[in-house]
């Protein structure tokens, strides 16, 4: 535990960590883009600013806005969390078996009622979309539009509320359960999930950034007023993350000797390389927008580097904050049984199907961009 | 012994078992529409590119939606919330199969991942794609269904039939073994039928539609109940590749499973035969209403066939591993030496579920560790209940004796001063949970535990074997016919 992570760590150990927080960080990019984009469409409803096209080809004849693009991407991107938390599910699972099995049994009923409470968010934005609500008075619209919002924000409380609950001790637990409790709280909680949930607008940022770069590649028209909310939006985020997480550090004061501890320290440093790349990209993607509505390819690749690297870097740093908690006592009893798993056949059938799928996937956006003319042509004749 | 406790958590009148086998049928069967749904949709492409159904496009985009509305987000997170509830109900179930198969999941993940992008890129672009890209995703699409299904069915039939997984722990053999081609095929077959008759309500529901391009839709999407004439040989297939205890027990040996399994069977068997019938008659028109009754007759037939699948594993939850409650088959002699009531080191009872006496609060610990993964007090299944009638000492022999009280019981795990305490715990709540509770004299206490000890011993500490639940099976299915 005094290395960089994850060297420090038995082979096995470190197999199964760096597989669960690169699949948590591709979990966590289309996670930020339904909190924010979620925040904003509540936003946005407050304000009275709803729009939605009911398709895809209505969408592509006008010219998209944040609000349009949110609310055409975003069913689908949830549905991108979900499948992306599945793998970090499961490795969870080998990592550090009873400490999530035994928050999750603590949480009972509360827990599991992210379920329900998701399957209502899914479809309150699929309604989101429907004509019947676009019938309704304006009070049913808005308060529609809050409902994925709240769902989201519930689900995310309650993963952090989870996680904190898993690391916080075998006496905790105990209290816990002998008191009846189903909510956990600790000081650190808000500050942390506040810094997890702000820290999420850049990353739906540099997503809507992306999304309309290609529909002005695709010659699909884009309200000019993107180019100057997003880099505005994403600086503001960046900003009040970075408050946030000074928010966290005192609430949590251990936090600063681990960021700087040997195991964390380079991927702190990443993280802030990551922040410093953001606000580079994101001012000269304010200085230099298009009159159509574009932003700078390199200013946006720019801000997406900084964005993967804070991203990656703070996964990181929320494992090895976890790893400290632990302990290196209970860290020794785990080992073994990481072992055991990384003896079980099955990885190499596992590689070749990823490489295999991740190959049919792109395949996937191929065969749909090839067509792209054809969508064009449709949209010209429609 | 290293042993991981969890806390328990109550589910009130509800048994646990309901919890994850309601869940569990909604889940297979949204699963099996996703599936089925795939090769609905490939079939029609082609009809559709091969110049045989115009109205094939309409149709299409109109289930599509549809099937990504109901299996993308309800199908989903059904999923998601399986894995949550079994951590709930058994977490060392869970713990077991997550280690022992992780590949096979992650491999699995690999092709959900696929079915999403395929499904959503048709979905929002499918219209504008020509029909050979159409047909492309469609196919991809429905292989990664189709794998999910493979992947997942070789975890949920190495759950019944491990073989000699047992002995090699090996991943791949677990994975083929005996019950997982029967229970692939049949699966596969069930998704196709399902799939077709909710393709049917939606051909009766698609707007617009002229009643020739109706008619026409109904002729060819019934063509896909067809391979439902294979169900009844692979469900035999299926039922032969089962321990021979499980088997007897869902044909006859169990009440409970035997309904469940005549459900599954006769739901299959009426779909089966209206869709002959309507064969035979070439342009017989299934219209909504008959349509959405069939279809509740296959959600029927998967509630069926999977309470069968999850009752005739007991007493196990992997046969001759990991009993139902969560004991490894290689634990039970310890805890007999040791005493299972160590869990309260690490859960104590609940502040509110504390009694003066304690050896109450002692068989509360014993009942919470060992019986309610399937027993409730007072609701469904419950264990007061079910010994209201016995004896003192006919509680003591048959908790001691559990295995062979009832051959799907695991044997018990604890010592006879725990068998006491259980039996005073259910006689407790029997008489309606008094403030007080007396026990007999210290030298009777003595003399009672001393033949528990002798009840202990006799039954041994294995399940009761396969011989003896064969004939405890045979007994009972003759007493159940004899009841008829
Ligand atoms: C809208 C839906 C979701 C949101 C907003 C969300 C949010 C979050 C957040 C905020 C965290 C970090 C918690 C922290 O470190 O404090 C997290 C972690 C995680 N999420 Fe999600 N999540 C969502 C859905 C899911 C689903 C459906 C799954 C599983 C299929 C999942 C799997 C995970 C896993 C495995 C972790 C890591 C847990 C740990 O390390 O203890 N998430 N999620």
């Amino acid at each position: 535990m005094d290395t960089i992570f994850p060297f420090g760590f038995p082979s096995a150990t470190a197999f199964y960590l760096t597989l669960f927080v690169g699949t948590l960080i591709l979990h966590v990019l289309f996670m930020n883009f339904v909190v924010a984009g979620t925040g904003w469409l509540a936003w946005a409803s407050l304000r009275g600013q709803l729009w939605f096209a009911k398709s895809v080809s209505e969408s592509n004849k006008l010219p998209a806005t944040g609000t349009s693009l949110l609310a055409d991407w975003i069913p689908s991107m949830l549905s991108g969390a979900i499948t992306a938390g599945v793998a970090p599910l499961l490795f969870v699972q080998i990592l550090y078996q009873k400490e999530f099995y035994s928050a999750n049994l603590l949480l009972s009923h509360r827990w599991m009622s992210i379920l329900p409470v998701l399957i209502l968010g899914f479809y309150a934005l699929y309604i989101l979309r429907t004509g019947w609500l676009a019938r309704r008075s304006v009070w049913v619209r808005t308060l529609t539009a809050l409902i994925p919002f709240a769902c989201v924000a519930f689900v995310a409380y309650s993963w952090t509320e989870n996680h904190l609950l898993s690391t916080s001790g075998v006496d905790n637990w105990r209290r816990f359960y002998v008191e009846g409790k189903t909510w956990y709280f600790e000081p650190q909680m808000l500050a942390r999930l506040a810094t997890w949930g702000i820290g999420s607008i850049p990353t739906m940022c540099v997503w809507l950034g992306w999304m309309a770069h290609y529909r002005l590649v695709r010659d699909l028209p884009v309200d000019p007023s993107i180019a100057r909310q997003l880099p505005r939006l994403a600086l503001v985020g960046v900003g009040a993350s970075l408050l946030c997480g000074v928010a966290y550090i005192v609430a949590a004061p251990q936090l600063t000797g681990v960021f700087v501890g040997p195991m964390a320290l380079p991927y702190f440093v990443l993280a802030i390389v990551g922040i410093v790349l953001q606000i580079a990209g994101w001012t000269i993607a304010a200085r230099n927008s298009s009159a159509a509505g574009g932003l700078p390819y390199s200013a946006l690749a720019m801000a997406s580097a900084g964005v993967l690297a804070t991203l990656a870097g703070m996964t990181v740093c929320r494992e090895v904050i976890r790893l400290t908690a632990l302990g290196a006592a209970r860290l020794e009893q785990l080992y073994s049984r990481h072992q055991a798993a990384q003896e079980v056949e099955g990885f190499w059938v596992f590689a070749f199907f990823l490489i295999l799928n991740a190959g049919l996937i792109a395949w996937c956006f191929r065969l749909v961009r090839i067509n792209q003319a054809a969508v064009k042509s449709h949209h010209e004749r429609g | 012994m290293t042993y991981d406790f969890y806390p328990v958590n109550d589910f009130g009148p509800v048994m646990k078992g309901m919890a994850i086998g309601g869940l569990g049928i909604l889940h297979v069967f949204l699963a099996q529409f996703a599936i089925g749904g795939g090769f609905v949709m490939c079939y029609l492409q082609w009809l559709l590119m091969t110049g045989r159904s115009q109205a094939a496009r309409l149709f299409l985009d109109s289930f599509f939606k549809f099937l990504v509305l109901v299996s993308f987000v309800l199908g989903a997170i059904t999923g998601v919330a399986m894995w949550f509830t079994s951590i709930q109900v058994s977490p060392r179930t869970i713990g077991l199969m997550v280690q022992s198969f992780h590949w096979v999941w992650a491999t699995e993940w690999t092709f959900f991942s696929l079915e999403v992008v395929s499904g959503y890129a048709f979905y929002r672009y499918g219209k504008f794609l020509n029909d050979r890209a159409r047909l492309t995703l469609l196919v991809i699409y429905s292989l990664a269904a189709w794998f999910s299904l493979f992947w997942i069915n070789g975890i949920l039939s190495w759950q019944l039939t491990p073989g000699s997984w047992i002995e090699t722990q090996r991943a791949w053999i677990g994975f083929f073994n005996a019950g997982f081609w029967p229970s692939l095929l049949y699966r596969t077959v069930a998704s196709v039928a399902v799939a077709a008759l909710i393709a049917l309500v939606v051909v009766n529901a698609i707007p617009n539609l002229e009643r020739s391009d109706r008619e026409q839709l109904v002729g060819h999407v019934s063509v896909l109940l067809a391979p439902m004439l294979l169900m009844p040989f692979l469900g035999l297939w299926y039922l032969l590749s089962m321990p021979a205890d499980s088997r007897a027990w869902a044909t006859g040996g169990s009440v409970a499973m035997t309904m469940f399994l005549t459900i599954a069977v006769g739901a299959s068997s009426l779909i089966g035969w209206y869709s002959l019938v309507a064969f035979w008659y070439g342009r017989l028109y299934i219209n909504g209403a008959t349509a959405g009754l069939l279809t509740l007759l296959a959600f029927a037939a998967t509630g069926g066939g999977e309470f069968v699948r999850e009752g005739v594993r007991k007493p196990f939850t992997v046969r001759e591993t990991l009993y139902s409650n969560g004991i490894h088959r290689d634990e039970v002699a310890e805890w007999r030496r040791i005493g299972m009531s160590n869990a309260a080191e690490e859960y104590p009872l609940r502040t509110n579920q504390v009694h003066a006496s304690p050896i109450i609060n002692q068989g509360a610990i014993v009942f919470r560790q060992q019986c309610s993964v399937c027993h409730t007090l007072g609701g469904v299944n419950a264990a007061d209940e079910l010994s209201r009638g016995w004896s003192d000492e006919q509680m003591r022999i048959n908790i001691a004796q559990l295995q062979r009280t009832k051959p799907f019981m695991p044997p018990f795990a604890g010592t006879a001063e725990e068998v006491e305490a259980l039996v005073q715990f259910l006689r407790w709540h029997q008489q309606g949970k008094p403030e007080t509770w007396s026990l007999p004299a210290d030298e009777i206490q003595r003399e009672t535990l001393a033949r528990i000890q002798a009840y202990l011993d006799q039954a041994g500490t294995e399940p009761s074997d396969m011989a003896q639940r064969n004939a405890a099976m045979r007994a009972s299915a003759g007493l159940f016919t004899q009841k008829r």
